[in-house]
């Protein structure tokens, strides 16, 4: 892999980095943090390079929507031709969300560059706010964490990620080994080998690195779903899991993966005709209103688990605080495991639902499994 | 104690399982009444969310009749339809519900006898399983 090192404060450098880029014109707009008035760290659209001294090139929050739903907004392949390129400064699980949006065709590849920020966990949106609040500063204690390998005050999903490093982008920004001495570049495509080249940066050949707090994760992660497994076994254990929902799809709204203009769950499928209503003929003389809860969350699992990236933004929207990450990892391992699939690993890789073969899954047919 | 009669949503497809069915019927052949067949154009059109739907609201179980390997008439619509039925029979094992009740058949138009014996076996199958346990209401 060829890479460049930078002996600077990673946040000077890649600010830096960005700015000299926008300079010589490789893009137009950079997609990344900003500290808005309020204090609260979101997304913009920088489009002068001036302002780049604002941005927060190691975020502490998602605070609602990841990086990879803005996109969909701005960069869909419908309107994403001849309009310039665009670097997107991202969190390794954005990352991975943007390439599985590219293979359903919601985001187009071609005018963006990937920069994807080596991250062992972000703090849940409330948490981050109380922060503000009490007069912390967010992002120096999230630095701290960084630099001390500890993640005990990040969010569910984190604290079980397996992906502090995107294993697909243009380029990975690794610094926390450094310890603030320095910011390694990695070029993972041509792309940003090409980023490197124009930039002038000196290119070596690096040795793949793996983060040990990776060891400790996989081992957290399978207690985690071994949890999960025992929290959702069986009927009454589901309906128990979901007791506190309210029905308002945010955990959909939130989700990187769930892309279509109108949800399944939305749609008058569920508007009965009246004479319906009146022949459900209940024992007790009462007929429960329908509602489609488990429907809407076992339904959009269905749909989505085998792209799911265990980002964990569902359960962060949720306003019950119900434990999403847990249904999701669960779901998401059980069926990438089935197709042997780990989304964001490569674009070119199709997701399992959009791919089949003819002699494939045989113990699906008929009464054997 | 009332005897257990199941209730089968059947998705058949129009171009193969569903003429099976009616091959079945003009020969004469005798299976269970507790199939409520549903003809569709093709199984690569039955969304996961339908047999969650019919799982949810009522049906002790779901029978998927599909083409052959290679007899599409959509070229591929079976295959798709494989692959969905192994991700919720999949999902629902991982939630400790029934995958038994999901099944997944390959029936071609000329295939009446198997027809027959796959609704007989199934109707078996479920009886032995007992009323599903996630119905919301009956009706």
């Amino acid at each position: 892999m060829k890479g460049a090192f930078i002996a600077q404060e990673p946040r000077e450098a890649i600010r830096a980095l960005l700015k000299k880029s926008m300079n010589i014109g490789l893009f137009k707009a950079v997609l990344a943090d900003r500290k808005n008035k309020s204090g609260l760290i979101y997304p913009y659209l920088f489009t002068e390079v001036e302002e780049l001294d604002k941005l927060v090139p190691i975020s502490p929050v998602i605070p609602g929507y990841s990086m990879a739903t803005l996109l969909t907004w701005i960069h869909s392949s419908n309107y994403a031709q001849g309009q310039g390129k665009i670097a997107v400064l991202l969190k390794p699980c954005e990352t991975r969300a943007i390439i599985e949006l590219s293979k359903f065709d919601q985001i187009s590849l071609d005018n963006l560059l990937l920069i994807s920020v080596e991250c062992l966990g972000t703090y849940h949106v409330l948490d981050f706010v109380e922060m503000l609040e009490e007069g912390s500063s967010p992002e120096e204690s999230l630095l701290e964490y960084y630099y001390r390998g500890e993640d005990d005050a990040f969010r569910d999903a984190c604290r079980i990620c397996l992906y502090p490093k995107a294993p697909y982008s243009d380029a990975n920004l690794i610094f926390i080994e450094l310890m603030g001495r320095g910011l390694r570049i990695e070029a993972l495509s041509q792309k940003g080998f090409n980023l490197l080249v124009s930039l002038g940066y000196p290119i070596e050949e690096l040795k793949e690195t793996i983060p040990e707090i990776i060891n400790r994760r996989s081992e957290r992660r399978k207690e985690f779903i071994e949890k999960s497994r025992r929290d959702l076994a069986g009927p009454d254990k589901i309906d128990e899991f979901f007791k506190e929902c309210i029905n308002c799809h945010n955990c959909m709204e939130a989700c990187p993966i769930c892309f279509c203009r109108e949800c399944f769950f939305d749609a008058d499928r569920y508007e009965y005709v009246t004479k319906r209503f009146l022949s459900w003929s209940p024992k007790d003389g009462t007929t429960p209103m329908p509602e489609a809860r488990i429907q809407f969350h076992l339904g959009r699992a269905f749909h989505m688990s085998t792209s799911c990236i265990t980002c964990g933004l569902c359960q962060q929207a949720c306003p019950q605080e119900i434990k999403l990450t847990e249904f999701f990892t669960l779901l998401a391992e059980e069926n990438q495991a089935l197709f042997n699939y780990i989304p964001g690993r490569n674009p070119e890789e199709q997701p399992p639902i959009r791919e089949f073969y003819e002699e494939e899954l045989e113990e699906y047919v008929g009464g054997s499994k | 104690m009332e005897k257990f009669e199941p209730l089968i949503i059947g998705f058949l497809c129009k171009w193969c399982a569903s003429a099976a069915a009616d091959l079945a019927g003009t020969s004469r052949l005798q299976y269970p009444a507790n199939l409520r067949p549903i003809m569709v154009n093709c199984s690569g059109f039955i969304d996961t969310s339908y047999i969650l739907r019919a799982l949810l609201e009522g049906a002790d179980g779901v029978l998927i009749g599909a083409c052959h390997p290679g007899d599409c008439h959509y070229v591929d619509g079976n295959l798709k339809a494989r692959r969905r039925i192994a991700l919720v029979k999949n999902s629902i094992k991982a939630l400790s519900l029934e995958p038994e009740r999901v099944r997944f058949e390959f029936i071609s138009t000329s295939e009446g006898v198997k027809f027959a014996r796959v609704v007989r076996e199934f109707t078996n199958e479920i009886k032995v399983l007992g009323p599903n346990p996630l119905k919301r209401s009956e009706g």
